[in-house]
């Protein structure tokens, strides 16, 4: 009796659930169909994105992601109606619960493990045809020279992403960073070896009463950029001695560059907070006038260049040096396999082409109009300024600034003007507005290509000296690698710490490694040999 | 009691008066020390100079609160949600309150009724599994999704329900023989003598609505739909997320911030609503807590 | 049959009164239960599920994990802390401020400790991370007695303590209200014959005052057990960071991230399921220990 009250109470409710899923508003089944309706009447196309959300774009005022410079181009130019699904700064939470529920915009990014997922859930578009008859010459150059990243877009021989691409070799490579004013003060050209490095901190301490002797946050980045320095390549995979592929992490040298960072650490050269800070905390040491240098990527002059004159005055920003070496041997430096992010069409979706079109025009705008003479610098500026350029989400490609970059600084060195591309002209000028009127805007992009030893005149270098060492898994990462994630990464990195800070011996290091090998190591060790390995 | 008074009694009351003063100070302190930073110079702030009182005093940071930032909208979004979500919240816990608490000769199927809710609390479909069916319902980015999922809050419902059993019998019995109807006993005459459970389980709810950044986090696509507390969380923890999302400029970025003064006026306007309800709700809370645990 | 259906039109009223929380009820709780079926399977969004079964293959990953032993052993180890600091705290405060005579001071100090309770963790971390910084409030006030600095968020070892105090911290006002009324409810006549036969208040504090509330406090205990997986995702969530993972990560971070950050659906819904089984187990049995030793029907 029992059982059939409920069974009556069960089958009422499923009939009002079953009520209430169909009479809710299902945003996406109406787009889908004026979509369709749109295609027989020849109307504008509509395609819905989700994007993630830049914190610093600052939009014209009535400006927003879903109207802006980009969007009414691309009305105007195609009939194309952008929609943004939604904006978040979450944006890898979000699709990847977008991916469970299956519910996904019309286009979107993904990274390389949500890219797998879909193609292995077959649900992306495939993108052959429309990639074929729609991209650009100046898109298919760029996607050409980089197969070994398309690869990894493929799936049963079908494109199904376009890569966002990257940056070239040239902006992957470290640098020692330091304060300019500091160095000149002490005499310092160059810091060649480790030791010399040592002294310059000393330096800094004794004559100009830093605090620290260089910077450190808990993702232990300058550790990373740096142990370079020690022929330590930590995050990628290297030919070990007996032949085989192994993680850069399990070789002798990373125990030795820990264990000089453990007593750089009980010298007090770090701050002893370091583990807690995130990089705008470790930032703030310098901006304070405790610490003078760091080792970083090419964009640090724009974390310690504006604001730190801003906070310590003028000619306290950092530069750029080589990174100082345990021996005399050659630096090399480690570089990932770079193609972070994909653009990608729903499964469905029946304008694919739309994505290619899209990213054509981007390229257009931002590299070509300058040059051909369809739009001029006044023009082009508003669609790069304001980070601007950062809002398209799918819509883009990051550029290789290799010519660029020696085109602008031979420009700025030598002061005569030989550009080649709108970007060139762009960063030209901004670098002119520090030059001549100490604006400091164009600060950060000064320290980049503006002089001799700035960064990426450096990087130029790196790259021309054959000095990058790539990943062995370089293109698709094996399955096993995408179902561990980051966990492998997060262990090592707990254990890094703990050594640094002297919590653990660096005996610790074997130990922890042994952990990492258990945890899961070994098996992606075995599936990148498979797949990489020397057959 | 009162005019009997040893030295060691004194001491005690010395020693009581002064503990209980200084965990008192403990509570509020990390408040006071908020508001100090949300009104002083940043500068003041990264130096270490700020304590208890502002040094550099400006109200820049609730400016920016106010006027640019996106505090005013999900501070909307989260009033919106805590109207409506107390008001589902009670008027599902006094309707399914009131014939559970009646026992099953009253109420055929009371107990199976009673093992349907309770089943919940110890079983659920996890994460995963709920999201899903909250975006085939369509409810994704909408307020409804925030309310729907926990509309009716089962530990308080019990307590109501306590606390109706607890009423003396007659008043019920009284409204029955004067011909009043279930529904009629149940607004008319049972309604008004909840007010102390109501009170307690109100302020649960606004408490929770309030405060639950997680669900928003979740279920809001669009970071403008964050109800107030999601934005904090973004606000205080995410910078990470952001980093990564901006890729090449990501040093632009860090430049800009300095943001601890602006989120302590943040956060310590998001703490005034709290500040302002709950004394008053306080009086009912404990009556109606006491009530609705004693077993009618 | 025939009474029945008498019965059921005698009370139609209680019955529809019920519909609408049944119904949600149904929608939102017994509908995902559904769902858990990928923790058997390897979840492919596109099939839904129907996705290929994979028997316990996403259990035995999980267990395989070295952290996920020491994860089960953190969230004991945290919440246990924090559910017994979180029954002897209330209880010496509401002994201490029972014994304050004037009305108002026992008011206004009630209303101040009670206020972190209805704070959320969001805002409390921020406030946390701010004061417990190496140079936040809390480092320069030890400071002045030669103590620390102190990392209390980025130490392994203290990140649990900081953890389990601040829990307790934040909702021992909470305890001290509820306490605080089963105090007042003992009946006067029993201190007034103590006081004829001349016992002092420490003497009266420990016969009659603890015992009266002795299965209250029982009943809070056994009342907790149900929460002995639940350390806090709130909490923690928002104030950990990898360093302390070896002691702070808990099951619900640990899910969080796993399923949702890395998208791992399986393995997490594996994971919350397996949780999910442990605490039916302990919620029932605090529920029938509460009926056993302290009286106490739950339901």
């Amino acid at each position: 009796m029992y059982k059939r009250v409920l069974g009556i109470v069960l089958a009422i409710a499923l009939i009002i659930s079953v009520a209430a899923c169909s009479s809710s508003e299902e945003p996406k089944d109406t787009t889908k169909q004026e979509a369709e309706d749109n295609t027989t009447k020849q109307g504008p196309i509509k395609v819905s994105v989700g994007l993630p959300e830049i914190v610093n774009a600052k939009f014209a005022p009535g400006e927003d992601y879903s109207n802006n410079l980009w969007t009414k181009l691309f009305k105007e130019k195609f009939n194309i109606d952008v929609e943004v699904d939604w904006v978040t700064t979450e944006y890898d939470t979000k699709i990847n619960l977008a991916i469970a529920s299956g519910e996904l915009p019309d286009m979107f990014t993904v990274n390389i493990v949500q890219l797998n997922q879909l193609m292995e859930a077959g649900m992306l578009e495939d993108l052959t045809s429309s990639y074929e008859q729609y991209a650009s010459p100046s898109l298919k150059e760029m996607i050409e020279p980089n197969r070994d990243i398309v690869e990894t877009a493929m799936h049963d021989g079908k494109l199904m992403a376009i890569p966002r691409l990257h940056y070239g070799d040239e902006t992957s490579t470290s640098f020692l960073w330091a304060r300019k004013d500091w160095l000149e003060g002490n005499g310092i050209k160059e810091v060649k070896t480790i030791e010399d490095f040592e002294n310059m901190m000393e330096a800094f301490k004794t004559n100009n009463g830093a605090k620290f002797g260089t910077m450190l946050d808990k993702t232990l980045g300058a550790f990373f950029e740096m142990a370079s320095s020690f022929h330590a390549y930590p995050k990628i995979w290297v030919d070990g001695p007996d032949g085989k592929i192994v993680y850069g992490a399990t070789l002798p040298e990373t125990k030795n560059a820990l264990a000089k960072w453990a007593e750089w650490y009980k010298k007090g050269y770090i701050n002893k907070d370091f583990a807690t800070m995130d990089s705008a905390a470790m930032l703030r040491d310098a901006y304070n006038g405790e610490v003078g240098t760091y080792a970083q990527q090419n964009w640090a002059g724009w974390q310690v260049g504006a604001d730190m004159v801003k906070n310590e005055g003028d000619g306290t920003y950092f530069v750029s040096m080589n990174l100082p070496s345990v021996d005399s041997d050659k630096i090399l430096y480690p570089r990932q396999f770079s193609n972070s992010v994909y653009s990608v069409v729903r499964k469905g979706y029946e304008h694919p082409e739309v994505l290619v079109e899209l990213i054509n025009t981007y390229i257009d705008v931002l590299d070509d109009s300058i040059g051909n003479g369809t739009m001029t610098l006044e023009e082009v500026l508003p669609f790069n300024t304001n980070d601007m350029h950062h809002i398209t989400g799918p819509f883009k490609v990051e550029f290789a600034h290799y010519q660029d970059i020696k085109d602008v600084s031979s420009s700025i060195i030598t002061g005569k003007e030989n550009l080649g591309s709108g970007n060139a002209v762009l960063f030209y000028n901004e670098i002119l507005k520090w030059k001549n009127g100490g604006d400091l805007v164009g600060l950060g992009r000064y320290l980049q290509m503006g002089h001799e030893t700035a960064s990426l005149v450096l990087g130029i270098s790196h790259v021309d000296n054959d000095q990058i060492k790539k990943t062995k898994v370089w293109g698709a990462m094996p399955q096993a690698m995408l179902d561990y994630g980051t966990t492998l990464d997060d262990l090592l990195i707990e254990g890094y710490t703990k050594i640094i800070m002297g919590v653990e011996d660096i005996s610790y290091y074997d130990t922890l490694i042994e952990a990492w090998r258990h945890a899961g190591g070994n098996e992606v060790t075995e599936a990148v040999n498979k797949m990489y390995g020397k057959k | 009691m009162v005019n009997y008074r040893s030295p060691a009694r004194t001491a005690f009351v010395v020693f009581n008066t002064i503990f209980l003063s200084l965990t008192a100070i403990a509570c509020i302190i990390p408040f006071i020390h908020l508001l100090a930073i949300s009104f002083s110079g940043s500068s003041a702030v990264a130096a270490g100079k700020v304590v208890f009182w502002p040094v550099d005093l400006t109200t820049v940071s609730y400016e920016f609160a106010f006027r640019g930032g996106k505090f005013l909208p999900a501070l909307w979004v989260s009033i919106w949600r805590v109207l409506l979500g107390v008001i589902v919240n009670l008027a599902l816990i006094v309707i399914t309150a009131y014939p559970l608490s009646k026992n099953k000769d009253k109420v055929f199927g009371r107990n199976i009724y009673m093992m349907y809710f309770v089943v919940t609390i110890i079983i659920n479909g996890g994460l995963i599994p709920t999201y899903i069916l909250v975006t085939k319902m369509g409810l994704l980015n909408s307020i409804w999704a925030l309310i729907l999922p926990g509309a009716l809050p089962i530990f308080s419902m019990i307590i109501v329900m306590n606390f109706m059993r607890g009423l003396p019998e007659e008043i019920e019995q009284a409204a029955m023989i004067d011909g009043a109807g279930v529904f009629d006993t149940l607004f008319r005459v049972m309604l008004p003598l909840l007010t102390p459970a109501l009170a307690t389980v109100g302020l649960f709810s606004v408490v929770s609505h309030w405060n639950d950044w997680f669900s928003g986090l979740i279920y809001m696509q669009d970071s403008k739909n964050y109800p107030l507390q999601t934005y904090l969380h973004t606000l205080i923890i995410d910078f990470e997320e952001v980093i990564r999302m901006a890729q090449g400029d990501t040093a632009k970025i860090l430049a800009y911030m300095n943001v601890r003064t602006g989120r302590a006026a943040q956060l310590f306007l998001a703490t005034i609503p709290v500040l302002l309800v709950y004394p008053f709700i306080q009086k009912y809370f404990t009556t109606g807590l006491v009530l609705g645990s004693v077993k009618g | 049959m025939q009474s029945l259906l008498f019965t059921l039109r005698k009370q139609w009223q209680y019955h529809v009164l019920l519909i609408p929380a049944v119904v949600l009820i149904f929608i939102f709780n017994y509908i995902p239960l559904y769902g858990l079926i990928i923790a058997f399977q390897r979840y492919n969004p596109s099939m839904g599920f129907q996705s290929p079964w994979v028997g316990l293959d996403n259990f035995t990953r999980v267990f395989s994990q070295p952290n996920f032993v020491q994860t089960i052993w953190n969230t004991l180890f945290i919440a246990g802390f924090q559910i017994i600091g979180g029954i002897i705290v209330p209880v010496v405060f509401s002994l201490l401020l029972n014994e304050v005579r004037k009305v108002s001071a026992k008011r206004v100090f009630q209303t101040i400790i009670y206020l972190p309770y209805f704070l959320s963790w969001v805002i409390l971390a921020g406030v946390m991370i701010d004061i417990l910084s190496r140079e936040g409030i809390m480092n320069t006030f030890l400071s002045l007695f030669n103590i620390g600095p102190i990392s209390f968020l980025g130490d392994p070892k203290t990140f649990r303590w900081t953890m389990i105090v601040s829990e307790i911290w934040k909702s021992f006002g909470f305890g001290t209200v509820i306490f605080l009324a089963a105090l007042t409810s003992i009946d006067p006549g029993l201190y007034e014959s103590a006081i004829v036969d001349g016992a002092k208040r420490w003497k009266q504090t420990w016969y009659i005052t603890i015992p009266s509330i002795m299965p209250i406090i029982v009943l809070m205990t056994i009342l907790s057990l149900g929460n002995l997986l639940n350390a806090g995702f709130d909490q923690i969530y928002n104030l950990y960071s990898p360093i302390v993972y070896s002691t702070g990560d808990i099951i619900d971070t640990y899910v969080y991230r796993l399923g949702i950050q890395q998208a791992q659906y399986s393995v997490g819904t594996a994971v919350g399921m397996f949780k999910a089984l442990i605490a039916a187990f302990m919620i029932l049995t605090s529920y029938y220990l509460a009926d056993r030793f302290a009286g106490y029907r739950v339901l």
